[in-house]
């Protein structure tokens, strides 16, 4: 019978297998430098909740639990900060009460582009930095270098991230992208430093179409009057997203849905071993602080239109309580209900029901293949015919090779679809010296990650060099493009 | 054993047999390997080739090598199935019928030229090569431990030949060709062989408890679901490929499967390769296709469309987005 192609070196060239190294790695992708993202939103958070939310970003590059409740736990930064917030808001009056409500909305829709642009960032795709640093130019302070710098300096993950992001991505394409917001940031930080604003000046009734003061910002609400409320106007230095109920009702599903996403993945996506205590009971701390904060929001959002009186109540917890009580008084005195914020309302929790269950569908899909097959962390679902990625880390290795084998085929030596990963490596191998020694090497190590061996510590670093090579040589020795009569 | 880390005996004994053998049978460790494999994985094996090519001699060194009880059976039309399994006589002295166990009741069986004879003869080979055991009068009668059958049969003359049923080529785990030697292997072989037969010399280098062990260590290699994912894809393949009458069965997977575990073992791993499943496929699953007759009358034959299946199906390795595969 026919041998099959192997290995340079023949069957005794196969790696020899090593005691197995813990699958769980202690360094989850190194991107410590991404702490220093939420400084982008240096603007729109306090410098001690920008401190805290990086302290919680460099925690999950080092603790699997604290990676998995980050956006609970910026939730109770954020919620501890809106609280101490809250007596000074209510001692400013309706104005300060409100303020105080959407800033703290704007504050959460931030926390969801900061957790969302830390985790593409460690995913590996630099350009995710852009969740964070392109709002931050809307509110453009000297942080941003500093966030910057956080950005491409985070190293993208060397074990156990989703490649996905840095692959077939040409670096001009990133070079252009990186160029321009390190221009458009030293921009910004020279720019006078502005802070977001909200006015709220409630009209008489009688006068609700009154000029406005010539200093204040441009209207960008129209303003109604409506039975049971007083007419008023809202002004913002930008336009706001939404009318106000729906922006509530609109967080509120999407703070709903994390929760949701978050309790579906915790008993398939977290590791064993990796149970934090203190992870946990910050994330359900920021869960609570952050409802309780929602029904504060949500009295203010229905009484703070009302006709409240407008007088200082005082500062510290009484004139919290004081502010309250008003709240909640005008609200029963309100004689009408808005019906059109409920309907506001009620299409945004369709839409986020529908997004929740599509989201909850999914990762249960996801999950059921790697549950049944009890897999280890290093071994997950099955990517047969390019399908479903796992949802289970990807073990550093097979990233080095999923890189370099989209170096080779992004430099026009792809590997056949029937092709084993020993094969194409002794084809390309024996016919190109200068992948001689790389490839084998990145190939012996990947072999006994992929189905089922373990590779040592050392044996990983090197074939994360040997990648590194692949990726080099496929630089230097692109196939020429054939040339067409 | 973890699945792992592979007892560290393991290459060591596949090497220390394979190098054995090679004292006799130059130039043919691949088919040593494999052969060996098939016994390691509990199964049986048919060697196909023309004559001289040192099937039997494979076969006695194998046997030597591993220090089972090797008996040779040339099978011709007039053998009955007692002769191979055996046969109760009656007893004057007892009143009573004994039983005469046969020659397959061995470690290692050498079927020679098994398909010479009749269907009869070669069907009283299934229930010891599945099951391990043989009835006669009623009365089973279990198999040493460990047991294998080797068998052989010429490919060129079909004068007087029984074609093997499908049923009984599904219990071999793999067919095999031994080949002719490469002119330096022969150059070698008749400098070996120049005086006494080394066969005859030939010490085991290991014993029936120590296969006993490596065939329980073989079945803890490990299978990836992904792997697994693609045998059955393999297998399913010939079901579905359209000159193909009869594809592979569950047992063909369940062959493929502990093949490629003993091959992984054989070598030193503790987990199975794509690559230890395209190196085996030929010899597990083409002797148990059936192809259609306009197939046959193109010429086409069971290896060529076990190649087309192994081209045909993507390996997982990593799914990259510009790729299927």
């Amino acid at each position: 019978m026919t041998a099959q192609p192997e290995l340079p070196g023949g069957p005794s060239a196969l790696p020899p297998v090593h005691p197995a190294v813990p699958s769980t790695p202690t360094r989850l992708g190194g991107p410590a430098w991404t702490a220093l993202l939420p400084l982008a939103w240096a603007g729109l958070y306090p410098l001690w909740v920008c401190a805290l939310l990086g302290g919680v970003i460099w925690l999950g590059g080092r603790s699997e639990a604290w990676r998995g409740g980050r956006f609970l736990t910026f939730l109770l930064v954020l919620g501890v900060a809106a609280a101490l917030q809250l007596p000074a808001a209510f001692a400013a009056g309706e104005v300060g009460a409100l303020a105080w409500g959407l800033s703290y909305l704007l504050w959460i829709l931030g926390a969801l582009l900061l957790h969302a642009a830390v985790g593409r960032t460690e995913d590996g795709s630099r350009g995710g930095a852009l969740l964070a640093l392109v709002p931050g130019l809307l509110l453009p302070t000297p942080g941003l270098l500093p966030a910057l710098a956080g950005a491409l300096l985070g190293r993208t993950a060397p074990d156990d991230r989703s490649p996905q992001g840095w692959q077939g991505s040409g670096a001009g394409y990133r070079h252009l992208v990186l160029g321009g917001l390190l221009g458009a940031a030293l921009l910004g930080a020279l720019l006078p430093a502005t802070r977001w604003r909200v006015s709220y000046v409630p009209l008489p009734r009688a006068a609700a179409s009154a000029p406005v003061s010539p200093s204040s910002p441009p209207e960008v609400m129209p303003q109604t009057e409506e039975p049971g409320r007083l007419p008023v106007r809202l002004t913002f230095d930008r336009s706001p997203p939404l009318p106000p109920e729906g922006l509530y009702f609109g967080v509120g599903a999407l703070l709903l849905g994390a929760l949701a996403a978050q309790l579906l993945r915790q008993p398939g996506g977290m590791r064993k071993g990796e149970a934090n205590p203190l992870a946990d009971y910050a994330l359900t701390a920021g869960l609570l602080l952050t409802g309780l904060l929602f029904v504060l929001a949500g009295i203010l959002a229905r009484s703070g239109l009302s006709g409240a009186d407008s007088g200082n109540p005082g500062s510290g917890l009484p004139g919290l309580m004081d502010g309250l009580r008003r709240a909640l008084r005008s609200s029963e005195d309100a004689a009408t209900f808005n019906l059109t914020g409920l309907v506001v309302a009620l299409a945004w929790l369709g839409l986020a029901g529908v997004v929740v269950l599509g989201l909850a569908l999914w990762l249960l899909r996801e999950r059921r293949p790697a549950e049944a097959a009890g897999l280890p962390p290093a071994q997950e679902a099955p990517a047969l015919g390019g399908g479903h990625e796992s949802p289970l880390p990807v073990h550093r290795v097979r990233l080095a090779y999923r890189s370099a084998e989209g170096a080779l085929a992004g430099a026009g030596y792809p590997r056949g679809a029937a092709e084993t990963a020993a094969a194409y490596t002794a084809r390309l191998a024996g016919a190109h010296p200068g992948l001689a020694l790389s490839l084998p090497a990145l190939s012996r190590a990947y072999a006994p990650v992929r189905y089922g061996g373990a590779v040592s510590e050392a044996s990983a670093a090197e074939a994360e060099a040997a990648a590194q090579e692949v990726r080099a040589w496929c630089a230097l020795n692109p196939v020429p493009p054939e040339e067409t009569p | 054993m973890s699945p792992t880390n592979p007892a560290p005996a393991a290459p060591h004994f596949a090497e220390r047999v394979i190098q054995n053998v090679a004292r006799v049978l130059v130039g043919k460790e691949e088919v040593t390997r494999l052969t060996l494999c098939g016994l390691l994985a509990g199964g049986h094996v048919l060697l196909e080739d023309a004559p001289g090519t040192g099937k039997t001699m494979l076969a006695r060194a194998l046997a030597r090598s591993l220090g089972l009880d090797f008996r040779r059976v040339q099978f011709t039309p007039d053998l009955l199935p007692s002769d191979v399994t055996g046969v109760s006589v009656y007893r004057p002295q007892s009143g009573a019928f004994e039983f005469v166990p046969g020659p397959i009741f061995t470690g290692l069986l050498l079927a020679d030229e098994i398909n010479r004879a009749t269907p009869k003869t070669q069907s009283a080979l299934l229930e010891a090569m599945g099951e391990g055991q043989v009835t006669e009068s009623g009365v089973t009668h279990a198999l040493p431990r460990p047991f294998g059958v080797i068998a052989t049969q010429n490919p060129v003359e079909h004068e007087g030949t029984y074609r093997l049923p499908e049923a009984q080529l599904d219990r071999f785990l793999l067919k095999l060709s031994v080949g002719y030697p490469d002119p330096p292997d022969e150059v070698q072989m008749l400098a070996r062989l120049q005086g006494e037969h080394p066969v005859e010399r030939l010490e085991p280098v290991a014993e029936g408890a120590e296969l006993l062990a490596a065939m329980r260590a073989v079945r803890e290699v490990r299978v990836s679901e992904e792997l697994r994912a693609y045998l059955v894809a393999l297998v399913g393949a010939t079901r579905a490929h359209r000159q193909v009458l009869l594809g592979a069965g569950p047992r063909a997977s369940l062959a493929l499967q502990s093949a490629a575990q003993a091959l992984a073992w054989s070598e030193g791993r503790g987990y199975v390769l794509p690559d230890d499943l395209q190196r085996l496929a030929l010899p597990v699953l083409a002797h148990r296709l059936s192809l259609k007759i306009e197939a046959r009358m193109q010429g086409l034959s069971a290896p060529e469309v076990v190649a087309e299946v192994l081209a045909a199906q993507p390996v997982p390795v990593e799914a990259l987005a510009s790729q299927s595969g």
